[in-house]
């Protein structure tokens, strides 16, 4: 089930609410849980109920495992077996279904001949539930958890807002909440904060992000090349993807953060306005922070981190940047994307390493800004292009042709691509032509990114916009949830659900 | 603290209530039995290509046990309160449709409810799978409630509908489409192709504006065709097969379940105007269309012999006769219309309940009989039948002169133009 769409909005959200707040009267926190794990895994099997089988598999294993390595008799070397084990049937399952034909075609290509792919459909949300319980695996290893029942564990791992595309929590964020009775009741200022949350990012992501898609689809489309787009269509549309996917994760972000505030649930923040980063290291603090969390404590660490050198420690970052691009997605494009920005990671160690004694003020200035900021910001759309294009190959034709800048005009099938979209509708009667149109609708929302405050700093009032429980805000936010809800009808599904 | 959400909730209600009131009252897509009022709402102006999201809940309300199918020609032409067809019929046409989008609103239809009678009219364009023809990939979009895309039932059929009609009321897409009813309402009657008039049995009436010529809106659709389909190639091209799609293949795969549900379905090959006849061969087309004739006659005989049913009567109404080649209106002349037709392609409802009599074999006391007015195509005969087309379409273009070199002048606009 998607988050925008009529179905969970008018349906799925207000019964599950419900329910949950009239069982929560019972005193006994196990109703509400066990609501909240049957409403996840209608949630969930709303796709294709045959994979809520796969899921509840996947739980009950982990869990079992969990157990066994949380025995106190249990000797040290069984439970290094253990987690083996477990971690090596997480990932068997993850290969299986996300990159078995990947393998495939891989080795055909290697051998120069075609193997048949395998017919397997990727199950929504493997990525996401492997790498949360293979945490968990290694934290109940380490002795790092406390205690666990099946009933919480089972909603830790399938709790509907971060069960499809994260935020990929630890245990230690929902476990306390899940165990705390006290907090099981209807918390009227979690759930405004909550419900205003969920209608901004609700707006980002029906109003704006897929506004953005009509720049960026079509030069992107497998027939883009026999089009004859020109050079100012494709940097046109490589900025729009860039804006397109940073609306979509953050309004993702935000909806799941504002869904668990409503059940007074806290989840970790994930995106915290990752284009006004200084550097390609202070984007992955800002971008997926419980992704790059997450490849940081359960794989750059264990691989020797920077404990073993300055070679090691750049062989370390490629080889978990490599893997976190082929986490996204069974292709070779995401593993050169990937490629691309342990690149941009290590160079950006260098540097830092090499000018960490400039004390020169102008110069700090000018590295901040310049190389900083605009170059960061150049490096990361760039990237895009690999992550965003159907091939490796695409890609680099792209990326070629914004280089080349051979005409900078819009060609007309670009135009007409554009045309076809309701913003000359919305807007045709304040500005006319199309190209000024499109200008002012990128620098706007470029001007957005870069200078207003993300909700994280809105609703813990450290922006200069802050929340309040008032009129004027629950009217802006009734207005948001108004347009939100009027453009469901031309809803796409948000871009990490793929992964 | 408390009361914000209820606050928020209140206003987004009353917000979304006055956008649905709206949308309601204007009633774009004549889903709602709101007002006509004129000046505001009385020509439904978005209607027309859009019926393939409106149908599906139509039908849905009126579980025919007749249907027709087709494109517009027949939408505008065949009505369904004729009275030798089945008392509920629906006309399930749809604006530029293609022969697999056809198999997929059968696929719908048929999970309605006991479909007795299927009229499904043929015309040469659905079978074309080129990409560059814009208008039918909109109309691919086509989703019903019941059916998925193999056909079989699909659950939750009743979810969908209430979220169809919840969207027609809130949708910013159809908030816009209110908005162009709005502006349109006033000129309608006075330029263009005029203006519709839709009955929730699905068919519609056309009138032409008051100033326009019939000629020239025999030439606009010409041109049409050949600037979407056909010309010039590779760009634009007529082919019945790409690597994604055969139409032949979706015409068998619909008959063949046709005669798995045992209904009796009438085949009929557009009555087109002899002039449109004449446009196909200008464009270098005729001897697709006639293979495209063949085809259809021998799937329809395979498919039969598949399923051990005598095969469904196919006629050919693509033809010469006095009622094809009906005089257009001279140049300048806006103010005669003709009995049978709104341009080339499209067909009255009188020449539409002519065509009914005749497939039906039903006894009208207003038309009488027209000779060459359809012909029942079969195996043995189709040979010396196109031969016969052939030669009335030489006997009519040696005595139209003006109106081939006229044919001749709307080809090479079209190809100059698309060759820029």
């Amino acid at each position: 089930m998607l988050f925008n769409s009529i179905e969970f909005l008018f349906l799925f959200l207000p019964v599950t609410l419900i329910g949950y707040f009239l069982l929560c009267q019972l005193q006994k926190a196990v109703w509400p849980l066990i609501w909240l794990l049957l409403a996840s895994l209608v949630f969930y099997g709303w796709w294709n109920p045959a994979y809520v089988i796969l899921l509840l598999i996947s739980i009950v294993f982990n869990f079992g495992f969990g157990k066994l390595l949380l025995h106190p008799g249990s000797p040290a070397g069984t439970k290094k077996h253990l987690l083996i084990i477990g971690v090596v049937f997480n990932l068997g399952l993850l290969g299986y279904f996300k990159y078995a034909n990947f393998f495939i075609d891989t080795a055909g290509l290697i051998a120069g001949s075609e193997f048949s792919s395998l017919r397997i459909v990727l199950p929504l949300a493997i990525s996401f539930f492997t790498f949360q319980q293979v945490a968990f695996l290694v934290d109940a290893y380490q002795a790092k958890v406390k205690q666990i029942d099946f009933l919480r564990y089972c909603v830790f791992v399938s709790f509907f807002p971060q069960l499809i595309a994260g935020p990929i929590v630890h245990h230690t964020e929902i476990f306390p909440r899940l165990i705390d009775s006290a907090r099981f009741r209807f918390n009227s200022s979690d759930f405004s904060q909550g419900l205003s949350q969920f209608g901004i990012g609700l707006f980002k992501k029906v109003i704006i992000a897929d506004s953005l898609a009509i720049f960026a689809n079509p030069i992107f489309a497998e027939s883009a090349s026999s089009v004859g787009f020109s050079s100012l269509d494709y940097t046109v549309g490589v900025i729009a993807f860039g804006l397109q996917i940073y609306f979509d994760f953050s309004a993702y972000s935000d909806i799941a953060i504002g869904l668990g505030k409503m059940f007074s649930i806290n989840l970790p923040v994930n995106f915290e306005s990752p284009y006004k980063s200084t550097s390609i290291i202070d984007f992955w603090r800002r971008w997926h922070i419980t992704l790059s969390r997450f490849l940081k404590d359960y794989l750059y660490i264990p691989l020797g981190g920077n404990r073993r050198g300055t070679f090691r420690r750049y062989c370390n970052l490629l080889i978990t940047m490599v893997l976190g691009g082929l986490w996204h997605g069974a292709h070779w494009h995401f593993v050169f994307w990937g490629f691309l920005h342990g690149a941009f990671l290590s160079i950006n160690h260098v540097w830092r390493h090499i000018t960490r004694n400039n004390a020169d003020q102008t110069w700090n200035i000018f590295s901040t800004v310049i190389g900083g900021r605009i170059l960061t910001l150049v490096a990361i759309m760039l990237s895009w292009i690999f992550f965003r294009a159907n091939s490796t190959a695409d890609g680099m034709s792209i990326l070629m042709a914004i280089v080349g800048m051979d005409s900078l005009n819009f060609s007309p099938a670009y135009l007409f691509s554009i045309s076809a979209s309701n913003l000359p509708f919305i807007f045709g009667g304040l500005i006319s032509d199309i190209r000024i149109l499109v200008f002012i609708y990128l620098a706007a929302l470029f001007m957005w990114v870069l200078l207003l405050p993300n909700c994280q700093q809105i609703f813990s009032g450290q922006g200069r916009i802050r929340w309040q429980p008032n009129l004027a805000w629950a009217s802006g936010i009734a207005l948001l949830l108004l347009f939100s809800v009027a453009g469901l009808d031309q809803a796409a599904e948000f871009i990490y659900f793929q992964f | 603290m408390k009361k914000y959400p209820l606050k928020l909730l209140a206003i987004f209600g009353f917000l979304i209530t006055l956008l649905g009131f709206f949308n309601w009252l204007i009633n774009p897509l004549l889903l709602f039995d709101s007002p006509a009022i004129d000046g505001v709402n009385r020509y439904k102006t978005q209607f027309f290509f859009l019926q393939h999201k409106v149908k599906p809940l139509w039908a849905q309300s009126s579980r025919p046990d007749g249907l027709i199918l087709g494109s517009s020609r027949a939408g505008g032409g065949l009505n369904p309160d004729h009275s030798a067809l089945p008392e509920n019929t629906f006309n399930y046409a749809i604006p530029g449709i293609r022969i697999n989008t056809i198999a997929r609103v059968y696929s719908e239809a048929r999970l309605l409810g006991d479909l007795s009678q299927v009229v499904m009219t043929l015309d040469f364009f659905s079978f074309n799978v080129s990409p560059s023809l814009t208008q039918v990939r909109d109309t691919e979009m086509f989703e019903g409630f019941y059916a998925d895309a193999d056909g079989d039932r699909r659950p939750f059929a009743s979810l969908r509908r209430g979220k169809s009609l919840l969207q027609g009321l809130v949708s910013w897409q159809n908030t816009r489409n209110s908005i162009l009813t709005m502006r349109r309402q006033s000129a309608i009657e006075e330029r263009g192709a005029g203006f519709f008039e839709f009955t929730r049995a699905g068919n519609w009436y056309q009138t032409l504006a008051k100033g326009r010529e019939q000629r020239q809106n025999f030439r606009v659709i010409e041109q049409n065709y050949l600037d979407e389909g056909w010309f010039p190639p590779p760009a634009r091209e007529f082919i019945f097969a790409n690597e994604q799609l055969s139409a032949f293949d979706s015409y068998g795969d619909l008959l063949a379940l046709m005669y798995v549900d045992g209904v009796s379905v009438e085949l009929v090959i557009s009555p087109l105007h002899a002039r449109f006849l004449s446009a196909i061969k200008v464009a270098g087309l005729w001897e697709e269309f006639e293979i495209w004739k063949r085809q259809l006659l021998a799937i329809n005989i395979a498919m039969a012999d598949e399923a051990g049913e005598t095969p469904f009567p196919l006629w050919d109404f693509a033809d010469y006769s006095e009622l094809t080649q009906e005089r257009i209106p001279a140049e300048n002349d806006s103010s005669t219309r003709m009995r049978n037709y709104i341009d080339g392609q499209h067909y009255t409802v009188e020449l539409g309940d002519r065509l009914l009599d005749r497939i039906l074999n039903h006894q009208s006391s207003e038309h009488e009989i027209v000779e060459g007015f359809g012909s029942l195509l079969k195996a043995e005969s189709i040979d010396i039948h196109l031969v016969r087309v052939r030669d009335l379409q030489v006997e009519y273009e040696a005595s139209h002169g003006q109106e081939l070199l006229d044919l001749q002048r709307s080809v090479e606009i079209v190809k100059s133009r698309n060759s820029n």
